[in-house]
Protein backbone atom coordinates (compact mmCIF):
# COMPACT_ATOMS: atom_id res chain seq x y z
CA UNK A 1 0.00 0.00 0.00
CA UNK A 2 2.76 2.49 1.11
CA UNK A 3 4.83 1.25 -2.18
CA UNK A 4 1.61 2.34 -4.39
CA UNK A 5 1.37 5.82 -2.86
CA UNK A 6 5.03 6.57 -3.24
CA UNK A 7 4.37 5.25 -6.75
CA UNK A 8 1.70 7.87 -7.08
CA UNK A 9 3.75 10.76 -5.95
CA UNK A 10 6.48 9.99 -8.55
CA UNK A 11 4.02 10.01 -11.04
CA UNK A 12 2.34 12.89 -9.83
CA UNK A 13 6.27 14.55 -9.50
CA UNK A 14 6.73 13.87 -12.84
CA UNK A 15 3.60 15.18 -14.16
CA UNK A 16 4.72 18.62 -12.46
CA UNK A 17 8.26 18.53 -14.00
CA UNK A 18 6.66 17.59 -17.45
CA UNK A 19 4.14 20.59 -16.79
CA UNK A 20 6.88 22.83 -15.84
CA UNK A 21 9.15 21.64 -18.85
CA UNK A 22 6.03 22.33 -21.54
CA UNK A 23 5.35 25.94 -20.04
CA UNK A 24 8.49 26.50 -19.81
CA UNK A 25 9.22 26.23 -23.85
CA UNK A 26 5.79 28.00 -24.22
CA UNK A 27 7.28 31.23 -22.63
CA UNK A 28 8.75 33.08 -26.10
CA UNK A 29 10.44 36.67 -26.13
CA UNK A 30 7.02 38.05 -26.75
CA UNK A 31 6.14 36.96 -23.34
CA UNK A 32 9.05 37.88 -21.63
CA UNK A 33 9.16 41.18 -23.62
CA UNK A 34 5.79 41.96 -22.62
CA UNK A 35 6.51 41.28 -19.00
CA UNK A 36 9.46 43.83 -18.72
CA UNK A 37 7.09 46.44 -20.67
CA UNK A 38 4.14 45.87 -17.96
CA UNK A 39 6.69 46.28 -15.11
CA UNK A 40 7.78 49.19 -17.06
CA UNK A 41 4.68 51.01 -17.49
CA UNK A 42 3.90 50.24 -13.73
CA UNK A 43 6.81 51.86 -12.45
CA UNK A 44 6.14 54.73 -15.06
CA UNK A 45 2.69 56.20 -13.69
CA UNK A 46 3.33 55.09 -10.72
CA UNK A 47 6.35 57.95 -10.84
CA UNK A 48 5.08 59.90 -12.90
CA UNK A 49 1.00 59.98 -11.40
CA UNK A 50 -0.01 61.41 -7.90
CA UNK A 51 -3.55 60.19 -7.57
CA UNK A 52 -4.10 59.94 -3.45
CA UNK A 53 -6.58 57.37 -2.77
CA UNK A 54 -8.81 57.23 0.50
CA UNK A 55 -7.06 53.88 2.31
CA UNK A 56 -6.46 55.95 5.03
CA UNK A 57 -8.65 55.76 8.61
CA UNK A 58 -12.05 56.81 7.48
CA UNK B 1 -4.95 52.32 -8.03
CA UNK B 2 -6.60 54.08 -10.60
CA UNK B 3 -3.34 54.39 -12.66
CA UNK B 4 -3.21 50.63 -12.72
CA UNK B 5 -6.30 50.24 -13.77
CA UNK B 6 -5.93 51.97 -16.99
CA UNK B 7 -2.81 49.58 -17.59
CA UNK B 8 -5.08 46.71 -17.40
CA UNK B 9 -7.90 48.02 -19.57
CA UNK B 10 -5.23 49.57 -22.38
CA UNK B 11 -4.04 45.57 -22.36
CA UNK B 12 -7.50 44.25 -22.20
CA UNK B 13 -8.67 46.73 -25.38
CA UNK B 14 -5.62 45.52 -26.84
CA UNK B 15 -5.69 42.15 -26.98
CA UNK B 16 -9.37 42.35 -28.08
CA UNK B 17 -8.66 44.46 -30.69
CA UNK B 18 -5.77 42.51 -31.76
CA UNK B 19 -8.47 39.54 -31.13
CA UNK B 20 -11.00 40.55 -33.53
CA UNK B 21 -8.44 40.71 -36.59
CA UNK B 22 -7.04 37.52 -36.02
CA UNK B 23 -3.48 39.22 -35.43
CA UNK B 24 -0.88 38.83 -32.68
CA UNK B 25 -1.14 41.57 -29.76
CA UNK B 26 2.06 43.73 -30.94
CA UNK B 27 3.94 44.79 -27.75
CA UNK B 28 4.91 48.55 -27.57
CA UNK B 29 8.41 48.45 -28.42
CA UNK B 30 10.16 50.77 -25.53
CA UNK B 31 13.83 52.27 -25.27
CA UNK B 32 15.79 52.81 -22.58
CA UNK B 33 14.16 50.70 -19.78
CA UNK B 34 17.10 50.75 -17.63
CA UNK B 35 16.25 54.81 -16.99
CA UNK B 36 12.58 53.99 -15.23
CA UNK B 37 14.34 51.43 -12.66
CA UNK B 38 16.98 54.05 -12.24
CA UNK B 39 14.30 57.06 -12.14
CA UNK B 40 12.02 54.68 -9.81
CA UNK B 41 14.67 53.95 -7.14
CA UNK B 42 14.81 57.47 -5.34
CA UNK B 43 10.98 57.98 -5.58
CA UNK B 44 10.53 54.08 -4.27
CA UNK B 45 12.97 55.37 -1.21
CA UNK B 46 11.14 58.47 -0.01
CA UNK B 47 7.65 57.30 -1.20
CA UNK B 48 7.34 53.44 0.17
CA UNK B 49 10.20 52.51 2.67
CA UNK B 50 9.76 53.30 6.36
CA UNK B 51 12.88 55.42 6.31
CA UNK B 52 10.70 57.97 4.81
CA UNK B 53 9.45 59.46 7.83
CA UNK B 54 13.34 60.12 9.18
CA UNK B 55 14.07 62.41 5.86
CA UNK B 56 13.73 65.69 5.74
CA UNK B 57 10.64 67.05 3.54
CA UNK B 58 13.16 68.85 1.37
CA UNK B 59 15.27 66.19 0.45
CA UNK B 60 12.08 63.83 -0.08
CA UNK B 61 10.70 66.51 -2.28
CA UNK B 62 13.78 66.75 -4.15
CA UNK B 63 13.59 63.23 -4.51
CA UNK B 64 10.27 63.29 -6.05
CA UNK B 65 11.73 66.12 -8.42
CA UNK B 66 14.43 64.56 -9.92
CA UNK B 67 12.63 61.16 -10.19
CA UNK B 68 9.83 62.77 -12.15
CA UNK B 69 12.65 64.53 -14.26
CA UNK B 70 14.16 60.93 -15.23
CA UNK B 71 11.41 59.60 -15.53
CA UNK B 72 9.99 62.98 -18.33
CA UNK B 73 13.17 61.98 -20.15
CA UNK B 74 12.47 58.43 -20.23
CA UNK B 75 9.00 59.39 -22.12
CA UNK B 76 10.32 61.92 -24.12
CA UNK B 77 12.64 58.97 -25.72
CA UNK B 78 10.03 57.27 -26.61
CA UNK B 79 7.86 59.78 -27.81
CA UNK B 80 7.06 58.20 -31.09
CA UNK B 81 4.32 56.10 -29.68
CA UNK B 82 1.36 58.52 -29.64
CA UNK B 83 0.10 57.09 -26.17
CA UNK B 84 3.53 58.59 -24.92
CA UNK B 85 3.04 62.10 -26.31
CA UNK B 86 -0.08 61.81 -24.50
CA UNK B 87 1.43 60.64 -21.15
CA UNK B 88 3.83 63.16 -21.69
CA UNK B 89 1.56 66.05 -21.42
CA UNK B 90 0.38 64.52 -17.80
CA UNK B 91 3.78 64.12 -16.98
CA UNK B 92 4.44 67.62 -17.21
CA UNK B 93 1.56 68.83 -15.62
CA UNK B 94 2.20 66.88 -12.35
CA UNK B 95 5.60 68.47 -12.71
CA UNK B 96 4.95 71.69 -12.77
CA UNK B 97 2.51 71.60 -10.09
CA UNK B 98 4.73 69.38 -7.56
CA UNK B 99 8.10 71.73 -8.49
CA UNK B 100 5.67 74.71 -7.36
CA UNK B 101 5.01 73.40 -4.45
CA UNK B 102 8.12 71.66 -2.75
CA UNK B 103 8.05 68.69 -4.70
CA UNK B 104 4.77 67.12 -4.01
CA UNK B 105 1.35 67.12 -4.89
CA UNK B 106 -0.59 69.65 -3.11
CA UNK B 107 -4.44 68.87 -1.70
CA UNK B 108 -6.77 71.01 0.25
CA UNK B 109 -8.14 69.83 3.10
CA UNK B 110 -11.25 70.25 1.72
CA UNK B 111 -10.65 67.21 -0.85
CA UNK B 112 -9.07 65.42 1.91
CA UNK B 113 -11.89 65.21 4.07
CA UNK B 114 -13.06 62.98 1.06
CA UNK B 115 -10.28 60.22 2.06
CA UNK B 116 -10.15 59.95 5.51
CA UNK B 117 -11.71 60.28 8.69
CA UNK B 118 -12.31 64.04 9.82
CA UNK B 119 -10.31 62.79 13.04
CA UNK B 120 -7.39 61.68 11.42
CA UNK B 121 -7.20 64.95 9.28
CA UNK B 122 -7.55 67.17 12.14
CA UNK B 123 -4.40 65.26 13.34
CA UNK B 124 -2.49 66.16 10.18
CA UNK B 125 -0.80 70.00 10.20
CA UNK B 126 -1.06 72.32 7.17
CA UNK B 127 2.50 71.96 5.18
CA UNK B 128 2.58 67.97 6.32
CA UNK B 129 3.25 65.41 4.34
CA UNK B 130 -0.62 63.25 3.58
CA UNK B 131 -0.40 60.00 1.70
CA UNK B 132 3.12 59.05 -0.35
CA UNK B 133 3.31 62.23 -2.38
CA UNK B 134 0.59 64.67 -1.42
CA UNK B 135 0.75 67.42 0.93
CA UNK B 136 -1.72 69.20 2.48
CA UNK B 137 -2.13 72.97 1.87
CA UNK B 138 -4.70 75.04 2.18
CA UNK B 139 -6.16 76.40 -1.39
CA UNK B 140 -4.61 80.04 -0.80
CA UNK B 141 -1.82 78.34 -0.37
CA UNK B 142 -1.35 76.38 -3.70
CA UNK B 143 0.40 77.37 -7.01
CA UNK B 144 -1.18 75.95 -9.87
CA UNK B 145 -3.97 75.16 -7.63
CA UNK B 146 -6.35 73.91 -11.02
CA UNK B 147 -3.44 71.05 -11.59
CA UNK B 148 -3.70 69.61 -7.85
CA UNK B 149 -5.65 66.85 -6.36
CA UNK B 150 -8.89 68.04 -6.79
CA UNK B 151 -11.01 65.61 -8.64
CA UNK B 152 -12.75 62.97 -6.73
CA UNK B 153 -15.40 60.42 -7.90
CA UNK B 154 -19.16 60.93 -7.18
CA UNK B 155 -19.75 60.83 -3.40
CA UNK B 156 -22.05 57.16 -4.06
CA UNK B 157 -18.67 55.50 -5.05
CA UNK B 158 -17.06 53.16 -2.99
CA UNK B 159 -13.57 53.66 -3.94
CA UNK B 160 -12.50 57.36 -3.13
CA UNK B 161 -9.44 59.17 -4.69
CA UNK B 162 -8.53 62.56 -5.63
CA UNK B 163 -6.46 63.17 -8.88
CA UNK B 164 -4.97 65.33 -10.75
CA UNK B 165 -5.81 66.63 -14.22
CA UNK B 166 -2.00 65.42 -15.34
CA UNK B 167 -3.30 61.84 -13.46
CA UNK B 168 -5.96 62.03 -16.15
CA UNK B 169 -3.62 62.50 -19.26
CA UNK B 170 -1.14 59.46 -17.73
CA UNK B 171 -4.12 57.09 -17.41
CA UNK B 172 -5.34 57.85 -20.45
CA UNK B 173 -1.73 58.01 -22.93
CA UNK B 174 -0.88 54.32 -21.17
CA UNK B 175 -4.25 53.35 -22.13
CA UNK B 176 -4.09 54.29 -25.88
CA UNK B 177 -0.37 52.78 -25.54
CA UNK B 178 -1.51 49.87 -24.84
CA UNK B 179 -4.77 49.56 -26.57
CA UNK B 180 -3.67 51.00 -29.59
CA UNK B 181 -2.12 47.74 -32.00
CA UNK B 182 0.23 50.15 -34.82
CA UNK B 183 1.25 46.87 -36.62
CA UNK B 184 -2.58 46.12 -37.52
CA UNK B 185 -3.28 49.29 -39.59
CA UNK B 186 0.24 49.01 -40.85
CA UNK B 187 -0.95 45.88 -42.80
CA UNK B 188 -4.28 46.85 -43.61
CA UNK B 189 -2.45 49.76 -45.61
CA UNK B 190 -0.29 46.94 -47.15
CA UNK B 191 -3.24 44.35 -47.95
CA UNK B 192 -5.58 47.46 -49.47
Amino acid sequence: MENKNSQKEVISMKNVFTFLALSAHKINRQHIQLFLMLVTLVMLVLGVGAPTDGSGPK
Amino acid sequence: MILLLAIVAGLLAGLVWAGMRKVRYETPVLRHIWLVFVAFLPQYIVTYLPVRENLPIRISGLCLIVSQLLLFVFAMLNRNHQGMKILMIGTMLNFLVMAANGGFMPISPQTASRLVAPDFLSTVLPGSRFGPKDILLSPGHIHFEWLADRFLPPLWSSYQVAFSLGDIFIAAGVFWLLARQKNIYIRKGYNS
